[in-house]
Formats: structure tokens, sequence, C-alpha cells
């Protein structure tokens, strides 16, 4: 439980950090928003397609903004090589890794239910009562990306390579969380419940938090 | 007074060695470190202080030798950086690195305190002057009641009358057991807080001499 406590701690640290310097979800969000307003002009007015390409539009972006937010997030910890003084800190070290997913989860699940929102009006999608069911699944799938991205945060961030490693190797491991959240999303938006592809986000989530808890002490350190 | 531990040494580098490239930063050091001890290294700009203080803290891969010290052993490092997370104030980064150890808000305010940074506990460190940033990442390396304390110019940008301070807390910690390990490049300076003194010299550590605690200079 002390693991649990001092993740819920270190979480708290990066979204009270994130509320006061403003940065890297309000660039995230814009990105996003800018990239639904690119799509909805490039498609013109047909409706048809631009509900087609919602999810798989929302999916990319959000793929994008996670290697932002992990990014960003790593980088704050390493500024003053708080990250070493933590790692020494604390009892278990892998609290930094689950510390670090819950927050990327709050903040990539805020981030993808605002562009849910803004789809809607943008690209005139109508879910119906079938929005509600976008929350798990966003919640699903958020947690998945921000697994990963803990992940390979922790192994690239500290190499002067970072800029060109991380996207390199975030962006292909979010491949399987970009098609079932897709594939969910677009169940939804049909009147369908994406239940089975909701269950492969979620299957999805356990095993990188799994490989993430596992690997991240051996992987991950001071040293 | 011995110049090596007369105990069983709580940590133990043994022919340590680190190489950036073909730049030698630590060639086969030898160093133990008993239960309060007070450890000196001095040295010039590049002699390879901060990569003896890493490996002692255990903050750097060794390509040779071992570093020999018990799972348990705690211990905690300030570097030429603080340590400290920028977006936090003072209070919240010392409250933050003692929660994982355990230490309540009581002791962390009494810390604050001893270090003169009760009245800056609610400014964010970004906001800080070089010095109390200083002690702040002082006060946040204590703040996880290691065993070892390993310090690289403590007294960097702090005024006089704050490391007086600063040597108080640290001779204090150090007569209840705790393990300090301080580099500098003033000898001088180590005196008040150290038993032994070793020069470091490209890597090398030379055999320690021992620090006149009383006269403010190293014999």
């Amino acid at each position: 439980m002390a693991l649990l406590g001092d993740a819920v701690a270190l979480a708290r640290k990066d979204v009270v950090a994130e509320i006061r310097a403003r940065d890297a979800l309000p660039a995230a969000a814009t990105l996003g928003a800018t990239g639904l307003v690119l799509v909805a002009l490039a498609v013109g007015p047909d409706v048809g397609r631009m509900r087609l390409l919602a999810p798989a539009l929302v999916g990319v972006v959000l793929a994008f903004a996670t290697v932002t937010l992990a990014d960003r997030l790593d980088s704050i910890d390493r500024a003053d090589d708080a990250l070493v003084a933590l790692w020494f800190a604390l009892d278990d070290p892998r609290a930094i890794f689950a510390g670090r997913v819950i927050s990327l989860s709050a903040s990539l699940t805020t981030l993808e239910l605002g562009l849910w929102l803004a789809a809607a009006t943008l690209l005139d999608l109508r879910p119906g009562a079938g929005a509600l069911l976008l929350v798990p699944l966003a919640v699903a799938s958020s947690v998945s990306r921000a697994a990963v991205a803990a992940l390979v945060t922790s192994l690239v961030g500290g190499s002067p390579h970072r800029a060109l490693l991380a996207p390199a190797l975030l962006l292909p491991m979010l491949v399987p969380t970009l098609l079932a959240g897709v594939q969910a999303a677009s169940a939804v938006l049909a009147g369908g419940q994406g239940v089975q592809w909701t269950a492969v986000l979620v299957a999805e989530s356990l095993l990188f938090l799994g490989v993430g808890l596992i690997t991240y002490g051996e992987a991950a350190g001071p040293a | 007074m011995s110049l090596v531990p007369s105990q069983a040494p709580l940590l133990e580098l043994s022919r340590a060695t680190k190489l950036f490239g073909a730049t030698v930063a630590m060639w086969r050091v030898d160093l133990q470190l008993g239960r309060g001890d007070g450890v000196g290294i001095v040295g010039g700009n590049g002699s390879g202080k901060t990569t003896l203080l890493r490996a002692v803290a255990g903050a750097l891969e060794l390509d040779a030798g071992h570093r020999n010290a018990a799972a348990s052993l705690r211990t905690a490092l300030l570097g030429h950086r603080t340590g400290l997370l920028d977006d936090l104030t003072v209070g919240e980064n010392v409250r933050l690195f003692a929660r994982g150890r355990g230490v309540g808000p009581r002791e962390t305010t009494s810390l604050l305190a001893r270090f003169r940074l009760d009245h800056v506990e609610h400014a964010r460190v970004s906001s800080l002057s070089a010095g109390t940033r200083r002690r702040a990442g002082l006060a946040r390396a204590m703040a996880t009641s290691p065993d070892v304390l390993v310090l690289d110019e403590p007294f960097a940008s702090v005024d006089a009358g704050h490391a007086a301070a600063i040597t108080v807390v640290l001779t204090e910690w150090r007569a209840r057991g705790g393990t300090l390990v301080v580099a500098a490049h003033d000898a001088d300076a180590l005196a008040p807080l150290c038993d032994r003194v070793h020069w470091l010299t490209a890597g090398r550590l030379l055999a320690p001499v021992v620090a006149a605690r009383t006269a403010g200079g190293v014999s």
C-alpha cells in the first residue's frame, strides 16, 4: 500500500505542477482543436465523411498529445535532478512509474473527453445516448497510453537524443491502443456499444501496467 | 583518531573506476565509510569530485570496481543540482520527499526552521535565490532521513550566516550517527564537518589527512 500512497502523492505533484505551469495540457488541447478544424476544412461539408474520420482523427491527435504530455512531465522531474532525488527518497521507486501513469491518465482522459466535445461541435457528430459510453472508453484508452508513455519516457528521458527517441519509440507502441480505441469509438458513434473493443483496451492497459511495474526498477534507475 | 572506520563499513567503494570516453573521471578509488563518519573530498575543477560523490550515492554505474552497501542503506545526494521541483513550494517539496520515509509534518516544519526556510515555506522554488535554493535542497535531502548524506559544495552561493547554520545542523546530525560525505574546493570549509579529508586529483583519491575541527583548518 505504500507504493499506492506514494504513487498518488507523486501524481498529485504532477497535477499541481501542470495546473500552475499551464503548459502541456493547453498545448495538447490547442494541437487537437487545430487538427479538428483543419480536417473539417479539408474534408469539406460532407458530414458522412467527417463522422467516419472523427475516431481516427481523435486517436491520432491523442497519440501525439501523449508524446507531448509525457515528455513535459518527465522533463519537469529531470530539470534539477529531482528524479534521482525521488529515486533515493522512495522505498519502492516503482511509485514513480505508477504515479506518472495516474497523472498522465487523468490528463489524457480530460483531453480525450474535451476532444470528443470539440469533435461533436466541429464535425457535427451526434452520438446521442452513446456519448456516455465514450467516458469509460476514454478512461481505458488513456490508462493504456499512459502506461506505455511512462515506461518509454523513463527509458529515453535521460538520453541526449530524447527528442528523436521518444516519438520514434512511443508512437509505434501506441498503435495497438490507437486501433482498439478507433474501433471502439466507431462502434459507439454508429449506435453500438463497442464493448469488445473496450475490453481489448482494458486488457492492453493491464498488460502495459504489469510490464511497467515489473520492469521499471530494472530498466530505469538513477545510475 | 583513526583514518579508516574501526567498525564494519556501512558503505564501501572498492577499486571504483569511471571513464567518460578517454577522460578518467575516477580511477581505482577505495573508500570505506562507517556510521557517524565525516569524510571530506577536496579537489579542483574537473578533479572528479562529482563523479566520486555520485558513485558513493549509488547514482552512477561503475565501469570497474564495486560499491558495496546494505540494500536497506538510505542515501541522499545533493549534487550541483538541488533535486527540487520548480513548480512546487519549498514546503511541498520537503513534505513530498519526507513522505516516502514516513517523516511527519512536525519534523518537516522543524527542519525548515533549522535551515531558516520557514519564511519561504510557501514560496515556489522557481522564485528562490541560488543560496536559498541550496538550503532548500539540503532540507529536501535531510527530510528523507538518510543514513548517508552526500553533499557536493553545500555552501555554494550560501552566505556566511546561513553557512554557519547549515554547519550546526549537519554537525548535530552526525553526532546522532549520520554519515556525511562532502566535497568542496576549499578544505577549510570542510574542517568543522569532517574527521578526515581526502584530496582528489585527476580522479585519484589520495590518502586522507585528519581534519582539525576546532582549528578552522585542515592539518
